[in-house]
């Protein structure tokens, strides 16, 4: 097959799958919370107007929209343009970053919706668990293993190609980053699991499923970031690199599988946002 | 096993702290060896200063009902049943009432007693 229609199948799926299907789900599934637990009911889990939620929601659809408008706009161009190649994986790279755009405002706002929450929390009952949390807590030692395994691959890896004297490797440097990306993901865990209440009302259980989540996707995606920079080195190495395009837009969309584990909103105790009952003699 | 702090009591905090965490020795529901959260983890989960954690920990480890081993953390003391049962605020009234009475008896007014006191605590 042409590497050109290649590129092309997988950008256009790149589009469909993070500015169409993933938003899709993320607005089905703020939309059934909004259907199903009402401020009428769920008081807490409102801490400002519905409307305000639904046009944050709305603004999230149409920048997606949007997106995708540019991201075919994009594909055309790539078709109509005589191009060399040595920029299409910037390319897909930075049209990822857009796609991303719409997301990062949604978790500025999530953080935004939290400290309302904090700030509106009359609840002068501060509950804990005795009990230490540790990170085989949340995810099995054998996916530590895993990832620390992969990782010592990687150094390993890196260790050889750097015989080769290639005048574009940049050697060390590449531990130096993947070593960055694993403490940055590991100061994220740090926090969730010993850092500050983000969700005053959410229950320990739901908390814990968060934490477990959270934990297993950056694992997962640390795997998945370390073998793609052994995936890059070894396509520049062979001459592969008209692949590196189509190899970048693949590894958006493993990226973003990863991401979108979240816990099932009937398994969320929801009854921790109703108003407690009057208290009665 | 679950604590719960109030902040509308008057109790200080730190105390119901030290007091859920004694009566869940006395109930058996900690027991010797079991490990306890980091200060940190405790404090960020009832949304406390991480000060008030740290002296309801330090007054449990002198009362050796918990007990610190570095990176192992926070556990419960060995003798932690027994020594949840010492009641200082008792010891101490206690002597503190000895004290006061033989002052008055050796003819120090109540007002005299209270400025001395006061003096001693600020010195200390």
């Amino acid at each position: 097959m042409n590497i050109d229609l290649l590129l092309y199948i997988v950008l256009f799926s790149q589009i469909m799958f993070l500015s169409y299907y993933y938003p899709r789900r993320m607005l089905i599934r703020i939309h059934t919370i909004f259907e199903n637990y009402p401020p009428s009911e769920f008081p807490k889990l409102y801490p400002e107007s519905i409307d305000k939620y639904k046009k944050a929601a709305k603004r999230y659809l149409v920048m997606n929209h949007l997106i995708i408008g540019l991201g075919l706009g994009l594909i055309l161009w790539f078709y109509v343009t005589p191009r060399t190649g040595e920029w299409d994986q910037a390319i897909v790279f930075w049209y990822f970053m857009i796609q991303f755009l719409p997301n990062l405002g949604l978790e500025l706002w999530t953080m935004k919706y939290h400290k309302s929450m904090r700030l509106l929390n009359q609840d002068a009952q501060k509950k804990a668990v005795l009990q230490p949390r540790r990170l085989t807590d949340f995810v099995s030692k054998e996916l530590l293993g895993t990832a620390a395994v992969i990782f010592v691959i990687f150094v390993g890896f890196i260790v050889y190609v750097d015989q080769f004297d290639y005048p574009w490797f940049g050697g060390y440097l590449n531990v130096l980053i993947i070593s960055g990306t694993y403490l940055f993901f590991g100061s994220i865990i740090y926090r969730a699991m010993y850092g500050k209440v983000k969700n005053p009302h959410q229950s320990y259980e739901d908390r814990k499923i968060d934490i477990q989540t959270l934990i297993r996707q950056l694992l997962f995606i640390a795997i998945a970031v370390t073998l793609y920079a052994i995936l890059q080195i070894s396509l520049k190495a062979f001459g592969l690199e008209s692949f590196k395009a189509i190899t970048i837009s693949l590894y958006f969309h493993v990226i973003v599988f990863l991401a979108m584990q979240w816990s099932r909103l009937n398994s969320i105790n929801f009854d921790v946002y109703k108003d407690k009952p009057a208290l009665t003699k | 096993m679950r604590i719960q702090i109030d902040t509308n009591l008057s109790t200080p905090l730190f105390n119901q702290l030290m007091d859920q965490i004694k009566k869940a020795v006395m109930d058996g529901l900690l027991n010797p060896g079991d490990p306890l959260p980091s200060i940190r983890q405790l404090a960020n989960d009832l949304e406390l200063n991480h000060n008030t954690v740290a002296k309801a920990y330090r007054i449990l480890e002198r009362d050796s009902v918990i007990q610190t081993k570095g990176y192992r953390g926070t556990s419960i003391h060995a003798d932690a049943k027994q020594n949840s049962t010492v009641n200082m605020n008792d010891s101490i009234t206690t002597k503190l009432s000895e004290t006061i009475k033989s002052l008055r008896e050796s003819g120090a007014t109540d007002s005299e007693i209270r400025i001395a006191f006061s003096n001693v605590m600020k010195n200390q």
